[in-house]
């Protein structure tokens, strides 16, 4: 029997377990990238990382994007799924279907294509919104953070609001009909039956898609790379994107690994908090 | 009478409103893609002009012949190679994760040995912990097992971080099938592996479905490790060859970008129109599994 979990764990403990542990040696040591080997530094690559300006930035400008991009996800989520929730509305498989594809692409695509669409010079968004005199001039959105910032979360709805409605989608069709039948009778006013009914019954599901979601931006990579690339001069770089420059461009792997252990305690809270809340869900 | 009539004007208004809002919002999704497609058929004249023009003018099939010839320029991508990279890669990382987590799944489901607990919580772990997080390591112990720029070490890698999702689909499968039907089967002089085979393998169809069309676009899609291990052009996948088709300030040919696009999105998105029913289970389990 023990023969049928050999393959699954071995490949654990050689590419999790031990990376894991090996990790936390390397955020001690000065490694080298081509010999393979370091030196005991102490604290010294902690120390370093806290006092790199744009490490501490990019953790700034990883929680300003999962404190905006979250919100805004669930409420495309909760939109969608509510807009094709009604199962006597003819299409809305076909609704929900286009609403997910977005999610199956590859995020570097998505990346690409929206990067094509914000061009300032050729690209139709700022054709559109000039066109409909929302604005004047076009809009080079990378030029400051804000807009920068603004393009990557509108990639990240424009490809997460349909997993996002999927999850949320479920606990929609957890609630019985009477319910909502039951409040009708009593004259509740359909705001008055989301508010009251709608929103507590599906809190689980919610509490879910919001923490995965939360875990999911500080993990944040492929969009911000081929997005912004950092720009404006590294003020939209993310944990992982200056990880990945501090280890393969500036070659200083104890730094980078010092950075996955900060990265790791960040998700690990997260993780904890997800815990703890399904558990207190659950009690009630 | 007169309240019937007027509940069924209400009804009617919200229809037509929710129809007119899932359209608007459908359009809104599929622009996009739209843009893309049509870019990719475009003559580079009619790509980047300002107006942009929103409708398929021209037809050249020049960015799709481009991809699958042999580059004449120096510095310029082939990417025919990456293109069967990434299908191999692809094939491997899903087999060997079907593989796996059937075993697993299977042994979590119908036996009680010691450390099963363990063994369950080791494999789910690495879902909590994000490969992300271990670039480095990753890295070192590759270079160190002589698998940098050696495809063996995405496969690996893929197996190790997309095989919790696929055990806890397939355990929860082989916990549906009664335990009455090993039982009979064992008494007819089955062992552990027929029994697997025979028996538990061919009622789980669903499962292996989810586990496979979930993990063959998780691993096409991956990017951050197939750039950071893969560093000669010829090993690269295509999200890879994509990334490195974009190079500003250099002249973007958006005509060749749009048709790589397609290529890449092209594959998951058939995948996922045949097989929607395993991709919604795919969430909903992974849903699950975060609980």
């Amino acid at each position: 029997m023990y023969l049928f979990v050999t393959p699954s764990v071995i490949l654990s403990i050689s590419f999790f377990v031990i990376p894991f542990l090996h990790n936390l040696i390397i955020s001690f040591c000065n490694w080298n990238i081509i010999t393979n080997n370091g030196k005991f530094l102490g604290l010294e690559n902690y120390i370093r990382i806290f006092t790199d300006k744009i490490f501490l930035s990019s953790i700034l400008t990883t929680t300003q994007y999962t404190i905006f991009v979250v919100p805004f996800l669930l409420f495309f989520g909760l939109l969608f799924a509510l807009i094709v929730n009604d199962s006597n509305l003819r299409g809305n498989s076909l609704f929900q279907m286009i609403y997910f594809i977005p999610w199956v692409i590859p995020w570097l695509t998505a990346g690409l294509i929206w990067r094509f669409l914000y061009n300032d010079l050729y690209g139709p968004l700022n054709y559109l919104l000039i066109h409909f005199r929302f604005i004047e001039k076009p809009i080079l959105f990378l030029s400051t953070k804000m807009t920068a910032m603004a393009s990557v979360i509108l990639v990240c709805i424009w490809k997460t609001a349909g997993y996002n409605m999927v999850i949320l989608l479920a606990g929609l069709k957890s609630i019985p009909e009477q319910v909502y039948e039951a409040a009708a009778i009593d004259g509740a006013s359909g705001w008055k039956r989301f508010i009251s009914i709608t929103i507590p019954l599906i809190r689980s599901s919610i509490a879910l898609m919001v923490i995965m979601a939360v875990v999911g931006s500080y993990l944040a990579f492929d969009h911000f790379w081929i997005v912004t690339r950092g720009a404006p001069s590294h003020e939209t770089e993310t944990i992982l994107t200056w990880l990945y420059q501090t280890s393969f461009f500036r070659f200083r792997l104890g730094e980078g690994a010092a950075m996955s252990v900060v990265l790791l305690a960040i998700t690990g809270i997260f993780a904890v908090i997800q815990v703890r809340a399904f558990n207190l869900l659950k009690l009630k | 009478m007169e309240f019937i009539a007027k509940n069924r004007l209400i009804r009617r208004t919200k229809r037509t409103l929710l129809y007119l809002l899932n359209t608007l919002m459908g359009i809104l999704m599929l622009f996009p893609f739209y843009w893309t497609i049509i870019n990719a058929l475009k003559p580079r004249e009619n790509i980047i002009t300002n107006p942009p023009i929103f409708y398929p003018k021209g037809f050249t099939t020049e960015h799709f012949a481009r991809i699958f010839s042999i580059p004449s320029k120096l510095g310029e991508i082939h990417y025919l190679p990456m293109m069967k990279n990434s299908l191999f890669i692809g094939t491997a990382g899903t087999m060997g994760v079907c593989i796996v987590a059937a075993l697993t799944g299977y042994a979590l489901s119908v036996k009680e040995f010691p450390g099963r607990k363990a063994v369950f919580y080791l494999v789910l772990s690495a879902m909590l912990i994000p490969f992300q997080a271990l670039l480095v390591p990753l890295f070192s112990e590759m270079n160190l097992l002589g698998l940098v720029d050696n495809h063996l070490s995405l496969i690996l890698i893929y197996i190790t971080f997309f095989q919790p999702l696929g055990m806890f689909i397939m355990k929860n499968s082989f916990d549906t099938i009664p335990k009455a039907m090993y039982e009979s089967a064992r008494i007819e002089g089955c062992g552990d592996y027929q029994i697997f085979q025979r028996i538990a393998l061919p009622n789980v169809k669903m499962g292996l479905g989810t586990v496979a069309v979930f993990t063959s676009a998780a691993v096409w899609n991956e990017f951050l490790m197939a750039l950071i291990f893969m560093t000669s052009q010829s090993k690269f996948t295509l999200p890879v060859g994509l990334a490195f088709s974009h190079q500003p300030p250099f002249d973007i040919n958006w005509g060749l970008i749009s048709a790589v696009s397609v290529l890449t999105f092209l594959p998951t998105i058939m995948l996922f129109i045949g097989l929607r029913k395993y991709f919604i289970s795919g969430v909903t389990a992974g849903a699950i599994s975060a609980e």
